[in-house]
C-alpha cells in the first residue's frame, strides 16, 4: 500500500507513534489509516529501542518505549502498512528534533497535510502558531483523533473507542488526560457504563 | 470572579518573614511590593506542589463547577489554555469527513 514515495496527509510525532502502537487500536489503525511521520521521528523510534530495555518491567514506561518504538518501526518498515516517512532538510537536531521536524514540514509542505497529531500539549500549541503564521487551513489535534477516525467510519465499537481512551489515560498521566478530555468534551462520547470510575472524569 | 474574592486574604505567623520583607523593602532602590511577592511566590509553590494526578483532580473539579476558573487558571497556569485550545481543535476536526483518511 505505501511506496517510498507515498505520503498521506495526517503527520504524527514520535510519542504519537509510541502512545498508538501501544494500545488496543494499533492493528485498526495499520489497517486502515494512513499516517506519515518524519526520518527525525523514526530515528528518535530507533533511538528508544537502543536506549530501553526489552527486560523492562512490563507496564513501565522504559518498556513501553521500547516495545511501542519497536512496533511503529516495524509497520514503517512494512510496504504493506500505511505508514511511511519524510525527510526532514534540514535535519533538526536536539531534545524536540521530532517535534521541530514536524513544524518545518508544516511550513515547507502545507499543502500536503491536514491534520497534525502530537503527544505534547505545548508542541501542539507551537505546531497550531506555525500554521496560523501561515494561514493555513491544518488541524492539529491530539492522538486519541486516530480512534476516533475509526469509530466514525464505524470500524470500532463505542466500547473499542472508550477503552483506548482508557488505557491512554492510565499510561499517560497529565499528559493523556489533556488528550482524552480533548476528545470526550470535543466529541461527546459517554464512556461512563464502559471505563473504571478511576479513569472517568 | 467576584471582587469579593479578590479582597480575600489569607493570615499566616510571619516572624521573621516579616522582619525580612520590611528590611528588603527599606534597602532595596524604590522599596519592594510585599503583597504582590507574595501573591507571586504562593502561586509559584502551589504550582510546583502539584502532582499530575492534583492537576487532573483540579481540572474535574472544575468542569464540574466546584471550583472558579480563576482558582483552576491560578493552579494550571498556561495548561489551563492549552486544554480548552485542544477540547476546540478536536471539536472542529470532527466536523470534518473522516472517511477522506481511510486506505
Amino acid at each position: 500500500m505505501a511506496s517510498a514515495d507515498t505520503r498521506y496527509p495526517i503527520l504524527v510525532d514520535t510519542d504519537t507513534l509510541i502512545a498508538v502502537a501501544n494500545s488496543s487500536l494499533w492493528t485498526q489503525i495499520t489497517k486502515h489509516v494512513g499516517l506519515t511521520t518524519t526520518n527525525v521521528c523514526k530515528q528518535e523510534l530507533q533511538r528508544h529501542v537502543e536506549n530501553t530495555r526489552e527486560t523492562a518491567p512490563e507496564g513501565s514506561r522504559p518498556y513501553r518505549l521500547h516495545y511501542g518504538s519497536r512496533t511503529a518501526l516495524d509497520a514503517l518498515e512494512d510496504d504493506e502498512k500505511p505508514l511511511t516517512q519524510v525527510t526532514s532538510v534540514p535535519r533538526p537536531h536536539g531534545a524536540d528534533a521530532g517535534e521541530e521536524s514536524l513544524r518545518q514540514e508544516v511550513v515547507q509542505n502545507p499543502e500536503a497535510i491536514d491534520y497534525v497529531i502530537l503527544m505534547d500539549a505545548a508542541g501542539r500549541r507551537s505546531i497550531r502558531r506555525a500554521v496560523d503564521d501561515q494561514a493555513e487551513d491544518i488541524r492539529v489535534v491530539t492522538p486519541p483523533f486516530l480512534f476516533y477516525i475509526l469509530y466514525d467510519n464505524e470500524l470500532i465499537s463505542r466500547r473499542e473507542f472508550c477503552e483506548a481512551c482508557g488505557e491512554l489515560l492510565e499510561r499517560e498521566g497529565w499528559t493523556g488526560y489533556n488528550a482524552v478530555k480533548a476528545a470526550w468534551e470535543g466529541i461527546p462520547i459517554d464512556c461512563n457504563d464502559i471505563l473504571d470510575d478511576h479513569l472517568l472524569p | 470572579m467576584s471582587q469579593e474574592s479578590l479582597d480575600d486574604t489569607i493570615k499566616f505567623r510571619a516572624g521573621p518573614l516579616k522582619e525580612a520583607a520590611t528590611e528588603l523593602d527599606s534597602v532595596h532602590l524604590g522599596g519592594i511590593n510585599v503583597s504582590e511577592l507574595a501573591r507571586e511566590g504562593l502561586t509559584q509553590m502551589l504550582r510546583r506542589a502539584m502532582t499530575d494526578d492534583d492537576k487532573i483532580a483540579i481540572y474535574e473539579r472544575y468542569s464540574a463547577g466546584e471550583l472558579s476558573e480563576d482558582a483552576a487558571r491560578v493552579l494550571l497556569g498556561d495548561e489551563f489554555d492549552l486544554l480548552q485550545e485542544d477540547i476546540d481543535a478536536f471539536r472542529e476536526a470532527t466536523d470534518d469527513d473522516t472517511s477522506d483518511y481511510l486506505v
